[in-house]
């Protein structure tokens, strides 16, 4: 039962993950560049300046005060707006979209499934899956990302990422290739060697092991190869050299305090530099991470507060509150983490594996109320970012000769009401659209009926869509059912009118991904006109008049 | 609100108090020491320094800071060793090939695991956590203390303490591979011929490398974490604990150790160890036993409740064993059960749980009786320890008191996941008593 509505919603979603790429102000006009105006923040900690900043191939040519720049130059008018250096992702999957696992066939030998079984792939790089027309770019765009550090999808040994500029180019536009090789804890999939952490632990140690043996025989054939058995050993193993040699750095996944204390452990036996990944809690390893003096990613899923119990009739014993005082405790201590390493002075940078790039403002408001300054934390998700992926020289800050990855902003940084406006990749102007929202004031004491038939139409860009809607009022409580071109009919949620602002949901799965949508209007006699918001995809104007009214 | 926040800050800074330290000073006055290898003398104190035993006497004075605790018409015993348990540890079972030897639950080991805590009440300090008997030839164990308290896997570790490998007999591995994947073994023979193959295998691994190690060839053997193990075992390295309950089964394995020269052996559950009692103790291989527990599967139908006294009668170097969360916290009576049905003395019963079992570990000279010199692991009961009335009221790791039955929070845990939920009711998870099979999955493990 495919309706029409869900076609046209995924629609919506195909056009959005293409959304910003192909819209006309996100070309290149001219070869040079010029911000003019602009309060420029050159770098995490320095206070904003008036200046101009003239852009060349992607290079900031010149940060001026006078208008001395090329007469060809496109000139964007920065008056009210601020220049920041533009964010960089130490770590996620953008660009590089989730495949379905493959159903793999039935192992003749669990034990021996070999290496794609096994999850041991870490020959693979994100080459031939980058994907920089992919909706998570510009989503991550959108929050002020110009640089992402791909890490590829997979198991224990998944492969090695890349440091690509968030830009859709002719070639793949990396900043540093095969940058790293990405491990995990993740197990085989199906029941194969290795199902469990202790077969992952064990297995990354006799990689690490047969490498080494066979870096040091391929060394000494290719010295003297006379009369040796030529070295011919698979790519698997062959692709951990640079790792053995601390080389490409070792990242590796490692969330809570037990994945932290083993992946130490395994960092210990396999003499790697290695990175940890996605943590969200370190446990009592402080010492030892600031020993191994390397820096680590820091998980920016951060929970939020819990909220104090609303209900006052609710009866909450003293064994409960000191269980609820406690997971307080744990979220606090994960929140303010940045800050535990701050105040260590162990390095760190953020990782995005699991934070959505749309929530970037929420997060940095825990991270604020829990100390960090707005300059840390930009220092984090630029310069130091930067330092980590071993790109400081080219990015990060806002210098002469650095690459022109800015955003402009419409307030300063990180404050709530700030949008940003503007993300400029290497040169290349991404518009984005920023409506702020219309505030529904609505009328609680307004009296108005429901119930009946209606007409809506959502103005999606480039296409609009139109429904019926049936509501039915029983003993004050409203139900509703949408019905689309096709006759089909679809079940509204929660719907509710209070006072004339009407809201209701709506959800269904559609090939396998669930769409939510939720709906909030103002209804007049016999309009309404409001938002509907689907999944992370934003929200549209949604219009709706009176058709009939309630059937007798 | 305040006054709970001040409890719970209380609990915290007590728990962090555990933290810092590893080893600790104690002082314990005036108890009735059953020492194990040196019988029971009363009135005695035990002098705790530095996590080692310094002193067992009359009127120990010690410097005043040390913590002292009056045991004056209590009983005072060596820490309980349980030589089979698979607690502590996140993994137990890579179920996947017949022969896993690579991997090592150590590994996985787990200090925030309550049980740990819950053993602690049982006066229970060290055990041995097992890999599962899922295959024939499992993974290596790993001989913790139970530091509880600590968040550091690496501290829970019995530094030193010997390696030891789990094998397994009989219809666990039958079921899992040959049932389960189609493979070798789907037979008791096929059990044996996994462990002759991996003997076999590993002496021709051993000499590729010793080979290449002697410049006879020049290009390396492909690393083998499984062979690498499986050497090990064969130049003694490593003491076998094998899962094993009918009498044939346990004779073919000794003869197959005998043929590949290796002589740690302990055989663990061992239910018709009673039958072969005596050669167990020809050829020295020990026995790790439940009190009255069997007749849970087919294969372990037929047994006895003087299994324990019969080999102790015979000279077999027996132990008590848990192999569960609960049996670990009352493995006391467990022994009082093998006294009473076997007529033990004291002293052979609660050597069941304390020296027999470090011996089958070969951690006897650091635990399982109160000595001067080793391991300040203590457990003072209420009661005689073979007592039905008996319950630990202090259990000391390393001189460090991790159980004080006057300071027993409800929330004993160590660590909470920021993004776990609030536990909303007791746990009461149904015990699998066969945690052997830990992480074998459904469609293979049919309970015990």
């Amino acid at each position: 039962m495919i309706g029409r509505i869900c076609g046209v919603l995924l629609c919506i979603i195909i056009a959005l993950n293409q959304g910003q790429s192909q819209s006309p102000e996100n070309l290149q006009l001219s070869k040079n560049m010029v911000i003019e105006n602009v309060m420029l923040v050159e770098k995490a900690g320095l206070s904003p300046k008036k200046v101009n900043i003239v852009i060349h191939k992607g290079i900031i040519k010149e940060i001026i005060t006078t208008t001395n720049y090329p007469p060809d130059a496109v000139v964007i008018k920065a008056d009210s707006l601020y220049a920041y250096p533009a964010f960089i992702d130490a770590g996620s999957h953008t660009a590089y979209p989730k495949k379905e696992e493959e159903k793999q066939e039935r192992a003749s030998d669990p034990g021996n499934p070999g290496y794609d079984l096994a999850g041991v792939t870490p020959q693979h790089t994100v080459h031939d899956q980058l994907n920089l027309t992919d909706g998570s770019v510009d989503k991550m765009r959108k929050a002020g990302f110009a640089v992402s550090h791909v890490l590829p999808r997979g198991r224990m040994l998944s492969g090695q990422g890349s440091v690509v500029l968030l830009k859709a180019d002719e070639t793949i536009p990396y900043l540093k290739k095969d940058a790293s090789m990405y491990g995990t804890f993740k197990s085989a999939q199906g029941r194969v060697f290795p199902s469990t952490v202790i077969g992952v632990m064990t297995k990354h140690r006799e990689l690490f092991k047969q490498a080494e043996y066979a870096k040091r025989y391929e060394n000494s054939y290719a010295s003297s190869p006379l009369g040796m058995e030529r070295p011919a050993y698979p790519e698997q193993i062959q692709a951990l050299y640079p790792v053995l040699d601390k080389s490409q750095p070792f990242f590796f996944h490692a969330e809570k305090t037990l994945d932290v204390s083993r992946a130490l452990t395994l960092n210990k036996d396999l003499k790697s530099k290695m990175i940890l990944t996605e943590v969200k809690q370190i446990g009592p390893n402080i010492d030892r991470l600031k020993a191994l003096g390397v820096p680590i990613l820091i998980s920016l899923d951060l929970p939020k507060t819990m909220e104090e119990e609303k209900d006052s009739t609710k009866v909450i014993s003293d064994s409960e509150q000191k269980l609820i005082e406690r997971k307080k405790a744990a979220i606090k201590e994960y929140q303010s983490l940045a800050m535990t390493l701050k105040s260590q002075s162990i390095p760190f940078g953020f990782s995005f594996l699991e934070t959505k790039p749309g929530d970037l403002q929420k997060k940095v408001t825990i991270l604020m109320e829990n100390g960090m300054s707005k300059d840390d934390i930009l220092k984090a998700l630029t310069i130091d970012a930067a330092t980590i992926l071993g790109i400081s020289n080219v990015t990060g800050t806002l210098e002469r000769n650095k690459l022109a990855n800015i955003i402009l902003t419409d307030g300063e940084i990180f404050e709530k009401e700030t949008t940003i406006n503007y993300t400029i990749v290497e040169g290349k102007l991404y518009k984005h659209d920023v409506k702020k929202k219309k505030k529904m004031t609505g009328d609680k004491d307004a009296k108005v009926d429901l119930a009946g038939a209606w007409t809506a139409t959502a103005k999606i860009p480039g296409q609009e869509q139109s429904v019926k809607l049936i509501f039915k009022k029983e003993d004050d409580e409203y139900s509703g059912v949408l019905v689309d071109d096709e006759g089909d009919e679809y079940q509204l949620k929660n719907v509710e009118l209070q006072g004339n602002i009407l809201s209701f949901e709506l959800s269904f799965t559609q090939q396998g991904m669930t769409i939510d949508m939720s709906v909030s209007a103002q209804v007049e006699t016999d309009d309404f006109e409001g938002t509907i918001s689907v999944n992370d995809f934003g929200s549209f104007p949604f219009e709706g008049s009176r058709l009939s009214n309630p059937e007798k | 609100m305040k006054s709970i926040y001040i409890i719970w800050s209380l609990l915290i800074c007590s728990i962090s108090f555990l933290n810092g330290q590893e080893k600790g000073d104690v002082l314990i006055k005036n108890g009735t020491v059953i020492t194990i290898t040196n019988g029971v003398l009363e009135n005695h104190d035990v002098y705790i320094k530095d996590g080692i035993i310094k002193n067992i006497a009359k009127d120990i004075s010690a410097p005043k800071n040390v913590k002292i605790i009056d045991a004056k018409g209590k009983f005072v015993m060596a820490g309980i060793v349980d030589a089979h348990s698979h607690i502590g540890i996140t993994t137990v079972n890579e179920a996947t090939a017949p022969n896993t030897a690579q991997v090592w639950v150590g590994d996985a080991i787990n200090p925030l695991d309550v049980s740990l805590y819950r053993a602690l009440a049982g006066g229970v300090t060290v055990s041995h956590a097992m890999h599962g008997s899922a295959n024939a030839i499992g993974g290596e164990c790993e001989t913790i203390k139970h530091r509880y308290g600590e968040i550091d896997p690496e501290m829970m570790r019995m530094k030193d303490a010997p390696r030891t490998i789990k094998f397994a007999l009989g219809e666990n591995p039958m079921r899992v591979h040959g049932e389960g994947s189609d493979i070798v073994p789907a037979t008791r023979m096929g059990v044996e011929q996994v462990m002759r193959n991996s003997f076999a295998e590993a002496k021709k691994y051993k000499k590729a490398w010793s080979d290449f190690n002697s410049g006879k060839t020049k290009k390396p053997p492909m690393y083998d974490n499984r062979m690498e193990t499986m050497v090990d075992i064969l130049e003694g390295e490593i003491i076998i604990h094998c899962h094993s309950y009918r009498a044939d089964e346990i004779l073919m394995l000794m003869n197959v150790c005998k043929d590949y020269g290796v002589n740690k052996l302990v055989f663990q559950h061992v239910n018709e160890g009673f039958k072969v009692a005596p050669e167990l103790a020809a050829w020295g291989a020990g026995a790790s036993v439940f009190s009255d527990w069997w007749a849970y599967k087919f294969e372990v139908y037929y047994s006895t409740a003087y299994n324990a006294a019969i080999l102790t009668k015979n000279g077999v170097l027996t132990s008590i064993n848990s192999d569960s969360q609960e049996l670990i916290r009352h493995l006391y009576h467990e022994a009082a059960k093998s006294q009473k049905y076997g007529d033990l003395t004291d002293e052979e019963a609660l050597k069941l749980i304390t020296i027999n079992p470090a011996k089958q570990l070969g951690i006897d000279d650091r635990v399982g009786s109160i000595e001067k010199g080793k391991e300040g692991d203590i457990v003072i009961f209420n009661n005689h320890p073979l007592s039905i009335y008996a319950i630990p009221e202090y259990t000391i790791v390393d001189g460090v008191v991790r159980f004080d039955i006057n300071e027993d929070p409800t929330d004993m845990r160590v660590d909470i996941d920021p993004e776990g939920s609030i536990p909303t009711y007791m746990h009461t998870e149904t015990e699998d008593h066969d945690r052997c099979m830990q992480g074998v999955s459904e469609s293979h493990n049919h309970q015990h």
